[in-house]
């Protein structure tokens, strides 16, 4: 049944470009395993909403992939609706979504499955940051509008490398909302950050590394990743996302793999407060 | 002086001074001793020796059990020129009148205090809170008409949808109010609203101009 | 608290807006008459234009007036003539409309302002903003049916050969061919244009339209041909082609503020305010939107719409001034758009 209320286009299927030309040289990664790539943060985008932030993380200039553009708006806190229960303290309600031309195939008006997946992370990694019950009887909308997302831009659709870019823009949400929920002057224990790491096989012999910030297709094969939402100033973590095969054998090999994480969204981190630190004293 | 040292600026998350320095405003909370913020915006210190009466409901969490005798109290202020407040008891706020029922008129809440408010809170005024004598005699279609500005004063947080104000005082009430004909009007008396052009007037429960 | 210490000026905005604008048009002193947002009645938020931003889609253009911000995608996908049921071969008029080539869609619950939040269905307004979109595409003839078309030559024996060739090479280059081969339309391309907001204050309209013309013209499709054995469209990354555009519509609205904020009317003082905020179109009944391309050296208008009110007619539409007001603005669009192209 066709959505009456957009307007839908031709009843046949259509489909996207699909090229015979030598693919684009697959990139290298030319950072540091240890490094992450730089952001650039803007608040107060949307001025009619309470708070608001634009996150870039960068990809380098003439890369065949295409870092990340995401733009988060907080409403509130307002009036719950007059169905609502009472509640002594604030709501939180997340939205996630992706923006038709976000990625390679294009996206449904409709949220789908991993949309709707990264709003529940969202919710959890924001939950723990906020001081809910300074705000009785409200509630607060968060939205997120991933305008591009991670992914290769002329690959043929790798083997499953989206379900890593997914947690590359897990990380992204996360900070974005958190700069966009401090620009709404909601009161939070400390400035959240997402931060991710991976293990990825070296290519040639069979030994495998743990990298920040993995971009999936600069490397050969990803074995496992981790997303964290990390507190720094209080050394938490609000949000644990963690997947992939780690060998049994190193047990410990979890245990690292969540500290690297905890490390990138330090970096992240660093970046957040600088450009946070500029719009205050700007402002 | 207790302001040696401290950040002029702060984020969430941001220590601010420990709490045997400090006490914690508004915009801060208390985490392992230390005063910390919790908004992103400008530090203030105010000396014990001018402190206003602590600002109600600002440290829920942490506030009550600190001795503030004799520590400047610490807090932080949101950056930008909006500045999102709730309505809390004993707050004067200004309100629109939105419909009348019989026993009760719903309003939306504008503006508290001084804070012109960017999202709006509903409200209402009990017939039993219209005004302090005769209460028994209040018929609210008497007192308020929608569309109407009343000041009025937050007497609970109310039920889940609404604060529950009172106008029971004689600086309390309506205080702008348009007539049938669609004119402004102006206050005749306590009772009373007057559309200059028509002569018409209209009941209201007027606040006491000054 | 003292009362009625007089209201402060935010105070009085947020109470009564309507007479707080009329104040400020309307100045009892002798403080030049402006509008609540500062701007003269004919000033317009000066709009600034991005090309080229998204790399997922093959035209993208960031439009900014103000505080509304919007970012229009195009993005090109295929279809073939075998799957397009009404499909006639003699069509070379209405292909675009019959066939529904071009699917523009705005998108307003982004939290672009506290009043789209997502989770429901498209909003009244987003679905007016879409149709009026869709239909001045469409009335306009801005894009070419001949870009979205792939064309085929459907020889007997010697496909060999043909594959090779690039298809936008005209039949006239072959004439010996002619005679085995048959060249014939076997896909076309359907534009998706997404029209995001990411902040809305106000004049949807112009911000989309705008959007939509630099992206338009931001958009390089691939080339294209068809591969007879896969029954596919097969692009090559080598020399994206542009769309060829008719003209350059720029859409000019404004909203008619009347003294009065009731129904009754008796004094028909109106002022003109272009380029309404949010707040000044939740106090006006009255807007007038024109459609005018003044790429030929005078100002044509493609369409006048024009809803509520009575205070706006003829005469008006015809002055001097308001040809030069639509005439400025479109200037001021298209070298935004022209000074990143």
């Amino acid at each position: 049944m066709a959505d009456r209320r957009r307007i839908n286009g031709p009843g046949g299927t259509t489909l996207p470009p699909l090229y015979d030309d030598d693919p684009l040289p697959r990139p290298t990664r030319s950072r540091e395993p240890n490094g992450v790539r730089p952001v650039y943060l803007k608040t107060g985008v949307t001025p009619s909403a309470s708070g608001s932030a634009y996150l870039e993380v960068e990809s380098r200039n003439g890369a065949p992939t295409t870092g990340m553009k995401l733009s988060c708006t907080v409403h509130g806190p307002r009036s719950l609706p007059r169905s609502a229960p009472f509640s002594p303290h604030m709501v939180l309600t997340t939205h996630v979504k992706y923006a038709p031309f976000a990625t390679k195939s294009r996206r449904g008006y409709l949220r789908d499955a991993s949309e709707r997946d990264l709003s529940t992370h969202l919710e959890t990694a924001l939950r723990g940051v906020l001081i809910a019950d300074r705000w009785p009887k409200s509630g607060v909308d968060v939205v997120v509008t991933i305008i591009e997302g991670e992914e290769a831009r002329q690959f043929a659709v790798d083997q499953g490398s989206e379900e890593w870019d997914m947690m590359n823009v897990l990380s992204a949400c996360i900070t974005v909302a958190a700069a966009a929920v401090a620009d709404a002057g909601i009161d939070c224990v400390d400035t959240v950050s997402g931060g991710v790491a991976a293990l990825v096989s070296m290519s040639g012999d069979g030994k495998s590394e743990i990298v920040l910030d993995p971009v999936a297709t600069e490397h050969d094969e990803i074995l496992a990743a981790c997303c964290v939402a990390y507190l720094p100033s209080r050394d938490e973590i609000t949000n644990l996302w963690l997947k992939g095969e780690v060998s049994s054998s190193d047990p410990s090999l979890y245990r690292t793999l969540i500290a690297r994480a905890v490390h990138a969204s330090k970096g992240t981190s660093q970046a957040i407060v600088g450009s946070l630190n500029e719009a205050v004293t700007g402002a | 002086m207790a302001t040696d040292g401290v950040r002029s600026v702060a984020l969430p998350g941001q220590v601010l001074g420990p709490v045997t320095k400090f006490a914690p405003g508004a915009g801060t909370h208390i985490f392992q001793g230390n005063v910390v913020s919790s908004l992103m915006g400008n530090v203030s210190v105010v000396n014990p020796a001018k402190a206003p009466g602590p600002a109600k409901r600002l440290n829920k969490i942490t506030g009550a059990a600190l001795p503030k005798d004799e520590l400047a109290t610490i807090s932080v202020v949101r950056h930008g020129s909006r500045r999102e407040v709730l309505p809390d008891v004993g707050n004067i706020v200004l309100a629109q009148v939105l419909r009348l029922m019989p026993k009760q008129a719903i309003v939306m809440i504008k503006q508290v205090g001084d804070t012109v408010l960017q999202t709006e809170w509903q409200g209402v005024i009990r017939v039993q809170d219209v005004r302090a004598t005769e209460k028994d005699k209040v018929k609210i279609y008497e007192s308020f008409k929608p569309g109407d500005i009343v000041r009025a004063q937050v007497i609970s947080l109310g039920d889940q949808a609404n604060y529950y104000l009172s106008t029971a005082q004689n600086e309390l009430g309506v205080i702008m109010a348009t007539s049938e004909a669609g004119n402004d009007m102006v206050p005749v008396s306590w009772k009373e609203f007057k559309d200059p052009e028509t002569g018409v007037s209209e009941l209201r429960k007027v606040a006491k101009p000054s | 608290m003292a009362p009625e210490a007089g209201l402060s000026r935010a105070t009085f905005a947020k109470l009564s807006p309507h007479p707080y604008l009329l104040a400020n048009l309307d100045p009892s002193d002798d403080v030049a008459p402006a509008r609540s947002n500062g701007r003269t009645p004919s000033e317009v938020r000066t709009p600034t234009v991005n090309l080229s931003s998204l790399s997922h889609a093959h035209g993208s253009a960031v439009v900014r007036m103000g505080d509304t911000t919007v970012i229009c995608g195009v993005r090109g996908e295929t279809i073939l003539t075998s799957n397009i049921p009404s499909f006639r071969e003699s069509n070379t008029e209405t292909e675009l409309t019959e066939y529904d080539l071009l699917v523009p869609n705005i998108e307003l619950a982004t939290g672009s302002a506290p009043q789209f939040l997502p989770g429901g269905p498209p909003t009244t307004l987003a679905q007016t903003l879409s149709t009026r979109i869709f239909s001045l595409l469409h009335s306009s003839k801005l894009v070419q049916p001949d870009d979205l078309r792939i064309w085929h030559s459907r020889s007997e024996e010697s496909y060999g050969d043909e594959d090779d060739k690039m298809e936008d090479e005209d039949e006239e280059n072959d004439e010996d061919d002619v005679a085995n081969s048959k060249k014939q339309v076997v896909a076309y391309w359907v534009l998706y244009i997404d029209i995001f907001f990411i902040s809305f204050d106000g004049n949807p309209f112009d911000a989309a339209w705008a959007a939509t013309l630099a992206a338009l013209r931001d958009t390089k499709l691939p080339q294209a041909r068809f591969d007879q054995d896969r029954e596919l469209i097969i692009c090559s990354r080598e020399n994206p082609r542009p769309l060829t555009l008719k003209g350059s519509p720029v859409a000019c609205t404004a909203v008619v503020f009347t003294g009065k904020d009731t129904d009754q009317s008796d004094e028909s003082r109106y002022w003109l305010l272009a380029d309404p905020d949010t707040l000044e179109e939740s106090l006006c009944d009255e807007s007038i939107t024109i459609v005018v391309d003044c790429s030929g050296g005078s100002a044509q208008i493609l369409s006048i719409s024009k809803q509520g009110g009575t205070n706006l007619d003829p005469k008006l539409l015809t002055s001097k001034e308001f040809i030069t007001w639509i005439t400025t603005r479109w200037k001021g669009f298209t070298e935004a758009i022209d000074s990143q192209a």
